[in-house]
């Protein structure tokens, strides 16, 4: 390859390929190594412009472009080998590890005595204060040199005719402020540098974070599911550990299957640990707190399924009307599936009234697989059949479902039967709800037998004053009897 | 504007272009001729060098002053990138020592940015197998230079 071709590839080289570029062969040793070419100066500059872009300061006085390359792009210490350094002590060119740095550099106020003077143009870094509570000048931070700099002008020094020896000591010094302002320069360059990189740096962490958060957020089951709980997620090793890895790499799709192995068992356990204290804590509830505990368990389930977008939310489908929504033709649905707008008709089917528990007690959780394979697709069924076929208007789950009566006052409480001042009184479906488990009835589980539905009152029916306000009461103005449960 | 003009490789393939093309790149024209060859580049390079001439023959015209710009805004796209694919190494750089012989330098930039692309990110040996190059330091050098490369050798 002739010489003009090398130079353009290696114009789109980075600092590390050109490095090993130059010990493949000779030749091209001699085209990136020669220190008085100018087109492999040029080479090295227009690579550490390119990629090292930080970097605007020509390098030092007597170092060449591949050299101060080397300097800045490379990792480790030079002299122990210790990996991943990259603290560049200017005052010395060096990039080095801190207790190499205290084996070599000199402090002056060591053993040898060579006066400050004769050092005065050489450069160095401050050390720390010998004497913490005695800052005086005679006890100023010491001065820390290159050791051989300074055997280096010690001996220039000693050759020098002593008539010499003062001119010589003041150019030194003028020449020594001159390099510590060069090397304050590139310190501050490097800094600097270091602190857009490992903010950069911090930024691409959390990118990473969050991108397997959101993988792990999204990986669902077989039945649709998501396939993991966060609560759980954030209790796992594995998860931990990857969401704090200092690793700025972009999370791939074959990282992530490589964490979703080591996720699942972990998780799994984790997972089963829950579930049996659960099981245990619940093994002490009441017979009716229990029962609205697992209605409550099927319809966060349902919540949990995927559905489609044409789903009205649950909260829209009890507070406004019903809207003529086609009839979905069951052949297409697989039994993971239940649709939002069916979720209301829920507190009034057989089976969710009646729930088949594990071993008939309410207090034991159930299989996973038996609530979507089984149950679900039953009591979708229900509602169905319920939406297809009205209840009479004349019931409470009729008048509610049907006639849109949510926030109209048309039911009358049964119980109150023997207050006639009190049994005259209209409620909404919402209101006398409360009525039951508020008023001296102190009602647990509420029963559609226990309302009655004024059919004559429906044309002039007053309008609600109790509206519900938060999710729990949505939920009990629908229907649902979670009125036990709210605190939990 | 439908005029050609003549070229003939090393070997004496001769080819008619477009004089257009010609035109882009100045060194072509001036080996149009009774009598022309190209005494540096063969049928069967000049053949894919011209290929590639003809697909860019509608490209806007290039600013050569700009030597910095030109590299720097510049990007294989995806016809000169199968383009180059579907050549082997030898021809590749071939059609290097034939781009810059030529002076067209889009095709110039194109392949060595190619060969830039298979040395990076490769280690020392990997290079030297990627492009059947034989090392020929001798173990004392080599030594050398890797202390170098470990050493701070300033003072």
């Amino acid at each position: 390859i002739p010489p003009e071709i090398f130079i353009n590839i290696c114009q789109d080289l980075p600092p590390s390929d050109l490095l090993s570029l130059a010990q493949v062969c000779k030749k091209f040793y001699g085209y990136l190594c020669s220190i008085n070419s100018k087109p492999t100066q040029e080479i090295w500059r227009n690579s550490r412009s390119q990629f090292l872009p930080y970097v605007k300061m020509p390098p030092p006085d007597n170092m060449d472009e591949r050299r101060y390359v080397k300097l800045l792009a490379e990792r480790g210490c030079q002299f122990c080998k210790r990996r991943r350094i990259r603290r560049i002590y200017w005052a010395f060119r060096v990039r080095c590890c801190k207790p190499c740095l205290n084996q070599i550099r000199r402090d002056l106020l060591s053993r040898y005595s060579i006066p400050d003077d004769i050092l005065r143009g050489l450069t160095y870094t401050t050390g720390f204060y010998k004497w913490g509570w005695d800052q005086s000048p005679k006890n100023r931070p010491a001065n820390l040199y290159w050791r051989d700099d300074v055997y280096q002008v010690y001996n220039e020094y000693l050759k020098l005719d002593p008539d010499e020896r003062k001119d010589w000591l003041l150019n030194k010094r003028k020449e020594g402020r001159q390099k510590m302002e060069d090397v304050a320069q590139r310190e501050i360059e490097h800094e600097n540098e270091y602190w857009v990189k490992s903010s950069e740096n911090e930024k691409k962490r959390e990118e990473r974070a969050s991108t397997i958060e959101s993988m792990i957020k999204n990986e669902r089951n077989e039945y649709g599911l998501l396939r993991f709980k966060m609560p759980i997620v954030e209790q796992c090793m594995v998860y931990n550990k990857a969401i704090m890895s200092s690793s700025t790499h972009t999370f791939t799709k074959r990282a992530w299957i490589g964490l979703k192995n080591k996720l699942i068992p972990e998780y799994t356990k984790l997972a089963a640990t829950h579930r049996a204290q659960r099981q245990a804590a619940e093994k002490l509830f009441s017979y009716d707190v229990a029962v609205q505990t697992r209605q409550m368990d099927i319809l966060k389930l349902i919540f949990d399924l995927p559905h489609s977008d044409s789903d009205q939310p649950v909260a829209a489908a009890i507070t406004t009307t019903d809207q003529n929504q086609n009839d979905i033709n069951s052949d297409n649905i697989t039994h993971s599936q239940f649709e939002t707008h069916l979720i209301k008709y829920l507190p009034w089917c057989p089976s969710f009234q009646n729930l088949p528990f594990t071993d008939n007690d309410p207090r034991n959780l159930w299989d996973e697989v038996y609530l979507i394979t089984s149950l679900i697709p039953q009591l979708r069924a229900e509602t169905i059949q319920l939406k297809n076929n009205p209840a009479p208007p004349f019931t409470p789950c009729g008048a509610f479902l049907h006639r849109r009566s949510g926030n109209k006052r048309v039911y009358k409480c049964k119980l109150c039967n023997n207050h006639p001042e009190r049994a005259a009184r209209l409620y909404s479906f919402y209101e006398i709800r409360l009525h039951l488990i508020r008023s001296s009835h102190k009602i647990n589980v509420i029963k559609d037998d226990m309302i009655e539905v004024v059919s004559e009152a429906f044309d002039n029916a007053e309008i609600a004053q109790e509206i519900p306000r938060n999710k729990p009461e949505i939920f009990f103005a629908a229907g649902f009897n979670v009125n036990l449960i709210v605190n939990l | 504007e439908n005029e050609t003009i003549t070229l003939r490789s090393s070997d004496g393939i001769e080819f008619h272009i477009d004089a257009r093309i010609a035109n882009r790149y100045t060194l072509l024209n001036n080996w149009n001729g009774e009598n022309a060859s190209l005494p540096n580049v063969t049928g069967k390079v000049l053949e894919k060098v011209l290929e590639w001439c003809e697909h860019h023959i509608n490209d806007p015209p290039l600013n050569y002053d700009n030597d910095d710009s030109r590299r720097r805004n510049f990007e294989i796209d995806d016809w000169d990138e199968n383009f180059i694919n579907c050549v082997n190494q030898d021809m590749l750089f071939e059609i290097i020592l034939a781009a810059n012989y030529l002076d067209i330098k889009p095709l110039l930039d194109i392949g060595c940015k190619t060969v830039a692309n298979m040395i990076k990110s490769k280690s020392l040996e990997e290079i030297r197998s990627t492009f059947n190059i034989v090392n020929d330091f001798t173990p004392e050098e080599e030594e050398a230079i890797r202390r170098e490369n470990e050493w701070a050798d300033d003072q």
